[in-house]
């Protein structure tokens, strides 16, 4: 029993690290700003849940587990806020993404060259 | 188990590092920096675990609380940086303000 | 009635500290209770005076979004899992707009976050009732503008 536990606590937490290893992967090979952004987002949805969850299941039910369900909570409302925060103040500023009207050449020029 | 999701983690810390480091906009940094900070919560949750402390936990929760304030004060700073930059640009009216990608 | 909301704030304030305490003795209680009344005084200044009142039906409704919005979360991590892995041909990022079926600050606050919490999709903009989102595929976008999460979060909070 306490076997399984170990187990499944363990697949969770791998799985997760892989999904935050991809998403890191993701934000360094990406070709411009806000797809970069979605690399990232992929280490702020999925991979903190797997990661957290397999420590709750390792932990079992204790005051452990509540603190891990806090954290979790916490990066599950920050996480996105702080994502649309950057990409509004890209925006703002004048950092266009692909496909929108009134694309400024001078800030998508750059980004292209460096990022592949 | 828990060592191989730490070393997973601390190489995804590096790779936003890299990308830290070669930018090419300040937004580029803001957001490779905020990664850095969530992948610090949880790397010391898994820490906790692997060196068996748990009351390391708080710590990954206060680091979690200060990461998303420093990003919004970060781009607080950024974008009034700009406003004054533009400003000033506008105060000049000797030429267009140019390269508001943000530099 | 203002004032018996702030005491119960301070009230559950302080169970939230004593469960993360465990270090109980007179001096370390005042300090915590000082600390309790602190950070409500200071949301209190800080905060317009709420608008929006609590209804009790959103917090049995809300953890059902979470569910559904789990099961999205999955399928979607997996789409972006294989994009970011996959060659960057792949990609044709887009620009979509989303109509929000319900106005409230709470309902968009939502809506914006979890098109954000899904990987592929991206809130950008919000202006009014309609969120700009920034899509990684055209597949995603086209997904997204039919306007499924817009439903579910409109019968989470109709307003």
């Amino acid at each position: 029993m306490i076997e399984l536990q170990e187990l499944v606590a363990g697949l969770l937490v791998i799985t997760g690290s892989l999904f935050v290893l991809a998403g890191g992967i993701g934000a360094l090979r990406m070709p411009d700003f806000y797809t970069r952004i979605h690399g990232a987002s992929l280490t702020d949805s999925l991979g903190p849940v797997l990661v957290l969850g397999g420590l709750m299941v390792q932990a079992g039910l204790s005051l452990v587990t509540v603190k891990l369900a806090a954290v979790l909570l916490f990066l599950m409302v920050t996480a996105p806020t702080a994502s649309y925060a950057l990409a509004n103040a890209a925006l703002l500023a004048g950092l266009r993404p692909e496909g929108m009207q009134g694309r400024e050449p001078a800030s998508a020029a750059p980004e292209q060259e460096n990022g592949s | 188990m828990l060592l191989v999701a730490a070393i997973a983690i601390l190489v995804t810390m590096a790779l936003a590092l890299t990308r830290a480091l070669m930018g090419p906009t300040v937004y580029d940094r803001v957001l490779a920096v905020n990664m850095f900070g969530t992948k610090t919560v949880l790397l010391i949750a898994i820490m906790a675990f692997a060196m068996g402390r748990t009351d390391f936990l708080d710590l990954a929760l206060v680091y979690a609380l200060i990461n998303f304030i420093a990003v919004l004060a970060v781009l607080w700073f950024v974008q009034e940086n700009q406003l004054r930059e533009q400003r000033r640009a506008e105060a000049d009216a000797k030429r267009p303000a140019t390269g508001s990608g943000g530099e | 009635m203002r004032l018996l909301r702030l005491v119960l704030a301070v009230i559950a304030l302080f169970l939230v500290w004593l469960l993360w305490g465990g270090l109980y003795k007179t001096p370390v209680l005042q300090l915590g209770i000082a600390s309790c009344v602190l950070v409500i005084w200071l949301t209190h200044r800080m905060a317009l005076p709420d608008q929006e009142t609590h209804s009790w039906a959103l917090s049995y409704r809300v953890p059902l979004y979470w569910f559904w919005l789990a099961g999205q979360m999955v399928v979607s991590n997996l789409q972006v899992l294989r994009m970011v892995l996959g060659p960057l041909s792949a990609l044709s990022p887009t620009i979509v707009e989303v109509e929000a079926k319900a106005s409230s600050k709470f309902a968009l606050t939502l809506l914006g976050n979890s098109i954000t919490l899904t990987p592929g999709t991206l809130t950008i903009n919000i202006a009014d009732n309609t969120l700009t989102a920034h899509c990684l595929t055209t597949a995603t976008a086209r997904e997204l503008g039919e306007g499924a999460m817009a439903r579910r979060v409109a019968a989470v909070d109709p307003d």
